[in-house]
């Protein structure tokens, strides 16, 4: 390599490491500009807040209930069998031991009339409404589970067609159409995530626009000295970034509590729910995509300003 | 070189600033640039940055068509430009040295070499003292200085002056014309529109007198 090819490498170098530097500048500029209007930059995050609360908060929901059903599933699942309520205690009993001797059936576990009512009563916090009850309107349930999950709905036919029960039920079939409806409910609350984008980039590089109204002046005297588009709009996408980060990461700080309140709530009501959260891979996407929304906002909303207002 | 061939500038609302101007400044040559207010020399000033595009005619620094240059270019030719206007334009939330230190950081140079020729800058117009100052602590005559240092500080091949002197007393603006002309002896090629006749009588330095958008050479 000749010398001066060796000078121009070590130039590059030089100036490459000057332009690393001026990220970090433009970085620091972003922020003191932001803290230089507490206010306005404050409520631009919390507009972006606002608008993300209640789909994150959807969405941390539908995620906790998809959560809670993860152990319903057909290998899992119970055959709930309802007797008439006619049937007599030593018929029940033959019932049981008969159950006991099929060779599909693995656990088979009785709840009396008596047991459903105590158990009702405790899971709802109903005991005072349910003293008021002359009779207890609870049949006799038998719950059991197959050897073999695949025997399931065979056995269920088979059990439902006998004299002395009203109805069978397979629990999961519930839950996979509870599954269903969450499936769907997050897809919309996705696709309501998308709609809201354009106003959420409005919102910032409307922000922007207004920085780069205050800064007219300094912005001609950097393109008549030479600086080039991409110099100028640098701490701009630094501070759509930033709005995007800190909006983003408000509205998932107003979900968290939103969630709180709900389980709150439920907690009131005798309703023990699991506690929804979203998992780290979903914050892991949200907040770059806010940040990557606010910069897509700057790079927007600084392009048109910089091509309305070319130095004159 | 700066050449203009058969240039003319009509404003979008039809008012005629140049028309059909022609002149060569070679290479590290000094000239002034002098008319009436109105006569067009902001005009003619501000096509050779690509302030303001020709409407007819070419304008060539060194031989290059600058009316060719593709937009992203223009960054890049402003650089070569030094530029002084009247009014001195500093930042007031930078102090003198970071107003100064401007052009090389478009340009991203590193912070030893900017903070090296910024006070060298300075040195030449005599504000090293000053560089922690705000322009809003400093004399009209001081932020004019720290102006002209500003537009030398990345060594610019050209320097633009638009009525430099137009805010200072007569004997500022006359050792700011001095200035000039040793920044001039220094190779750089210079072009200082004004309108102040007998401040630029008093240098031996060819005058381009712009009249109504035409340009005559200056006899006297």
């Amino acid at each position: 390599m000749s010398k001066s090819q060796a000078q121009r490498g070590h130039s590059h170098g030089v100036r490459f490491g000057a332009w690393l530097a001026h990220h970090g500048e433009s970085l620091r500029d972003a922020l003191r500009r932001l803290g230089q209007r507490p206010l306005g930059s404050l409520l631009s995050m919390l507009v972006i807040a606002a608008s993300l609360t209640i789909p994150i908060t959807l969405l941390a929901t539908l995620h906790g209930a998809r959560e809670g059903l993860a152990g319903w599933s057909s290998e899992t699942a119970l055959l709930q069998v309802f007797l008439k309520p006619d049937i007599s205690a030593s018929d029940t009993e033959a019932l049981l031991a008969s159950l006991r001797q099929d060779p599909d059936i693995g656990e088979v576990h009785l709840i009396t009339p008596e047991e459903g009512l105590t158990q009702l009563a405790r899971s709802h916090a109903l005991d005072g409404l349910l003293q008021e009850l002359k009779n207890n309107p609870l049949p006799s349930v038998i719950e059991l589970r197959p050897r073999d999950a695949s025997t399931l709905t065979g056995l269920r036919d088979r059990l439902a067609a006998r004299q002395e029960v009203g109805s069978a039920r397979m629990d999961y079939e519930a839950a996979e159409r509870l599954r269903t409806l969450i499936h769907a409910g997050e897809g919309l609350t996705l696709l309501f995530l998308l709609l809201l984008a354009p106003a959420l980039a409005i919102t910032v590089g409307n922000t922007i626009r207004l920085e780069l109204e205050r800064r007219t002046r300094e912005v001609r005297l950097l393109q008549l000295i030479g600086a080039t588009p991409a110099f100028i709009r640098r701490p701009l996408l630094y501070a759509g970034a930033m709005l995007g980060l800190g909006g983003t990461l408000l509205s998932l700080l107003f979900a968290g509590l939103a969630v709180n309140h709900l389980i709150q709530v439920a907690h009131e009501h005798g309703w023990h729910i699991v506690l929804p959260t979203l998992p780290p891979s979903a914050l892991l996407l949200f907040l770059p995509a806010g940040a990557a929304l606010g910069v897509l906002a700057a790079w927007l909303a600084g392009g048109l300003h910089l091509r309305a207002n070319r130095a004159r | 070189m700066i050449e203009f061939i058969q240039v003319g500038k009509t404003y979008p609302n039809g008012q005629t600033a140049l028309e059909n101007v022609s002149f060569r400044l070679p290479a590290g040559r000094m000239a002034f640039l002098t008319g009436l207010s109105g006569a067009g020399k902001s005009t003619l000033l501000k096509l050779i940055p690509q302030i303001e595009r020709p409407s007819v005619g070419r304008v060539l620094i060194n031989g290059a068509d600058i009316g060719r240059l593709p937009g992203w270019r223009i960054p890049h030719l402003r650089r070569r430009i030094g530029l002084i206007f009247q009014n001195p334009n500093l930042l007031d939330e930078l102090n003198v040295f970071d107003n100064v230190a401007l052009p090389l950081r478009v340009q991203h140079y590193p912070r030893e070499e900017t903070a090296r020729r910024v006070r060298a800058a300075l040195d030449k117009v005599g504000l090293l003292d000053r560089e922690k100052a705000r322009p809003q602590e400093l004399s009209g005559g001081e932020q004019q200085r720290v102006n002209i240092a500003r537009a030398l500080v990345a060594k610019p091949a050209i320097i633009l002056a638009d009525e430099p002197t137009g805010n200072l007393d007569p004997a500022l603006a006359f050792d700011t014309m001095r200035l000039f002309t040793q920044f001039n002896a220094a190779g750089v090629t210079m072009l200082i529109a004004t309108h102040a006749t007998s401040l630029i009588r008093q240098f031996d330095i060819p005058r381009l007198v712009l009249h109504d958008g035409r340009l005559y050479m200056d006899s006297d």
